[in-house]
């Protein structure tokens, strides 16, 4: 192809000056809202992930496979010593934590509540979750504590109970019989902001809820936190593998959190939404726009084609000019995008607090840049631009010189 | 002299019900020798850019034959029509003959890229072609930066740098004064003259039907008289 013909496109681009302005904002736009969108949904995505894996249950955990679905404290984890060590030289783990857990009655002088028990080893704890963190009212736990006992805020509220107060735990062994009764005091209060755990969660020591349990080396869970997060999907098939048995059965928190794993994947589909919305539009705002300019010169095309121009290079001459439309608009949109998602990026939205799909979302989220979104969208958006305009230009070319030439 | 055209027993309708049907042209007759300088006249509606896109094959006849050196046009598809109009025939229309976007130049040179010529022989026939039709200078010129005479000489330099068999004009001083439409016929008969190219061209012009050697009268879409002046 010629340099003339290429020039002739970029030039015809550049004859009404406004309407290209206007087209090129208005498809900017578009290109925008969908980076924007995107990049926020990223943000938004990686937060509540951070926030769920963090927060408590790590990017993945070891049950006995029965145990979770049955939450029969009888589900133990085989032969938790051996695993213990295996994860304890395992260098893709930034830290695990062994729990063992058991629905309890917690009672002070004012009230009871059920709750769910969670006997941890301090440290341990530490690393894989932020429960020491919210840990706001008091201390967390240290290895020696006994008889100290950590509780949600919510629940203090109920008990009526404060730092240094007593409650009485009660829960019945793994191997029947008699129940166990012991007394606590309460070292420390935590708010993690979410529901659940303010009001039905308490930790103790791992060896004391092992007592309690009758059971000295039970666990029922391992949390694992890795340190490759961008290798995730790699390792949770690498885990899978290492951890198959009834026993001792790997599962990721996307299958601990169907709901939260559902609601993100929504967040997706609604991203697609977006996406095909403003497709619609932008190819609308194309269409109409080439009509516009090529209908209105119509009759330069019948000459082209009248001193011998074939339909294919005309048919090229008219694709360059959207294409040169359509690099403009990205042109345009990478500004704007600039412009505006810098500000989300750097300033993000806060929303207060307010809980999505039982996430807390106590940060503000933070628009999140990918090259992905430089370079998926905009290509896109040529293509898509192409592809609408062969409609116009296939308008165009099926009429015949002779009509293009009757102007007079 | 050689017969380059001729359109043999050629008709035109339009329309494609019997009641509103047209008949533009009805079997004309007609051969172009080479080197000739010819007008096709008559009354508004009588035919003649009719037959001038019949010619250039513009449009197709609905019955009859066009021939240019013996090949019958109207047996060709799209693509051999386009390149038949790109080395054999030159065009010059009424009005707006040049893309508004391109150079004097550019607009010249368009037929000789697409007839695949290279640059340097392009650029030597465009300055060649330009000096020709009295413009020489005026090359980095946009159209709307010359004035209708001198757009009208750009649009006959870029039917003649391609070499063509014949140059068609259909009406092409009629957006002119009448000095200005004077000048480019003398500018196109000292091309006729000097280069041997072949013309036809359609005119209401008394003035400029007499500059003709050949004078076609179309009336109703037949020819009624065909005369050497
Ligand atoms: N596309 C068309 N559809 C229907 N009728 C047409 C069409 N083109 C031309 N005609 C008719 O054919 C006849 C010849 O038209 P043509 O344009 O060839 O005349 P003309 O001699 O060039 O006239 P003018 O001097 O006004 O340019 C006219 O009656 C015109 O109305
Ligand atoms: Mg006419």
């Amino acid at each position: 192809m010629n340099l003339i013909l290429i020039k002739l496109g970029i030039r015809n681009v550049f004859r009404n000056k406004r309407r290209t302005f206007l087209t090129s904002l208005a498809i900017g736009i578009g290109l925008m809202s969908l980076i924007i969108a995107d990049g926020f949904i990223l943000g938004m995505k990686s937060y509540m992930i951070r926030s769920v894996t963090d927060d408590y249950l790590g990017h993945g955990q070891i049950h006995h496979k029965k145990f979770l679905k049955t939450n029969k404290v009888k589900y133990v984890i085989e032969n938790p010593g051996k695993i213990e060590k295996r994860l304890s030289s395992d260098t893709k783990l930034e830290g695990f934590s062994p729990r063992a857990i058991s629905s309890a009655l917690i009672a002070s002088a004012q009230g009871s509540e059920q709750i769910s028990l969670v006997g941890i080893k301090p440290r341990y704890e530490s690393i894989l979750s932020r429960i020491k963190t919210f840990t706001t009212v008091g201390d967390y736990l240290e290895k020696n504590d006994k008889s100290y006992i950590l509780i949600g805020k919510k629940l203090a509220n109920k008990l009526k109970v404060d730092i240094g107060d007593k409650v009485v735990l009660t829960l019945s062994p793994i191997g029947g019989g008699d129940l166990s009764q012991e007394l606590f005091r309460i070292k420390g209060i935590f708010s993690y902001g979410s529901s659940t755990f303010d009001n039905h969660m308490a930790f103790i020591n791992l060896s004391r809820a092992q007592e309690m349990l009758g059971c000295q080396n039970c666990i029922h869970e391992f949390a694992l936190k890795f340190n490759d997060l961008s290798n995730l999907p790699v390792l949770f098939e690498e885990y899978k593998k290492k951890f198959p048995k009834d026993a001792y059965y790997f599962e990721t928190w996307k299958e601990l959190m169907p709901a939260l794993n559902s609601a993100l994947e929504l967040t997706d589909i609604s991203m697609a939404f977006l996406a095909v919305f403003l497709a619609i539009l932008v190819g609308a705002t194309v269409i109409n726009t080439l009509y516009m300019a090529l209908y209105e010169r119509k009759f330069e095309f019948g000459v082209l084609q009248a001193i011998g121009t074939r339909k294919k290079v005309l048919f090229t001459i008219i694709i360059t000019e959207s294409i040169a439309l359509a690099i403009g608009s990205i042109i345009m949109g990478s500004i704007l995008t600039f412009i505006f998602g810098g500000m989300l990026a750097y300033y993000g939205v806060d929303y207060g607090g307010v809980t999505y799909a039982s996430v807390p979302l106590r940060e503000p989220i933070y628009m999140v840049f990918s090259l992905k979104q430089f370079i998926i969208y905009p290509l896109g958006l040529i293509l898509f631009t192409i592809l609408i305009s062969f409609y116009p230009i296939w308008q165009l070319l099926k009429i015949s010189p002779s009509k293009s030439l009757k102007i007079m | 002299m050689e017969n380059i055209f001729e359109c043999k027993k050629v008709s035109k309708n339009f329309g494609a019900t019997k009641q509103v049907l047209v008949h533009a042209l009805k079997s004309v007759d007609l051969e172009i020798k080479r080197g000739e300088f010819t007008a096709i006249i008559g009354p508004s509606g009588s035919g003649k850019t009719t037959l001038l896109n019949i010619m250039s094959g513009l449009d197709n006849p609905t019955h009859g034959k066009v021939l240019l050196k013996g090949n019958d046009i109207t047996e060709m598809t799209g693509n051999q029509l386009s390149d038949y109009r790109r080395d054999h025939i030159g065009f010059v229309f009424q009005a707006y003959n040049l893309l508004p976007v391109l150079t004097a130049e550019e607009n010249i040179e368009y037929i000789l890229i697409i007839q695949g010529i290279p640059e340097n022989e392009r650029k030597e026939r465009v300055h060649k072609a330009l000096i020709e039709v009295g413009l020489k200078g005026l090359g980095k010129k946009f159209p709307n930066q010359l004035s209708g005479g001198q757009q009208q000489r750009v649009a006959v330099a870029r039917a003649l740098v391609g070499n063509p068999d014949i140059i068609l004009a259909d009406e092409p001083t009629a957006n002119l004064d009448s000095v200005n439409g004077q000048a480019l016929l003398d500018m196109m008969l000292k091309l006729n003259e000097t280069l041997g190219v072949t013309f036809v061209f359609s005119t209401h012009d008394p003035l400029i039907m007499n500059e003709a050697k050949r004078l076609i009268t179309l009336h109703d879409g037949k020819i009624i008289e065909d005369k050497i002046q």
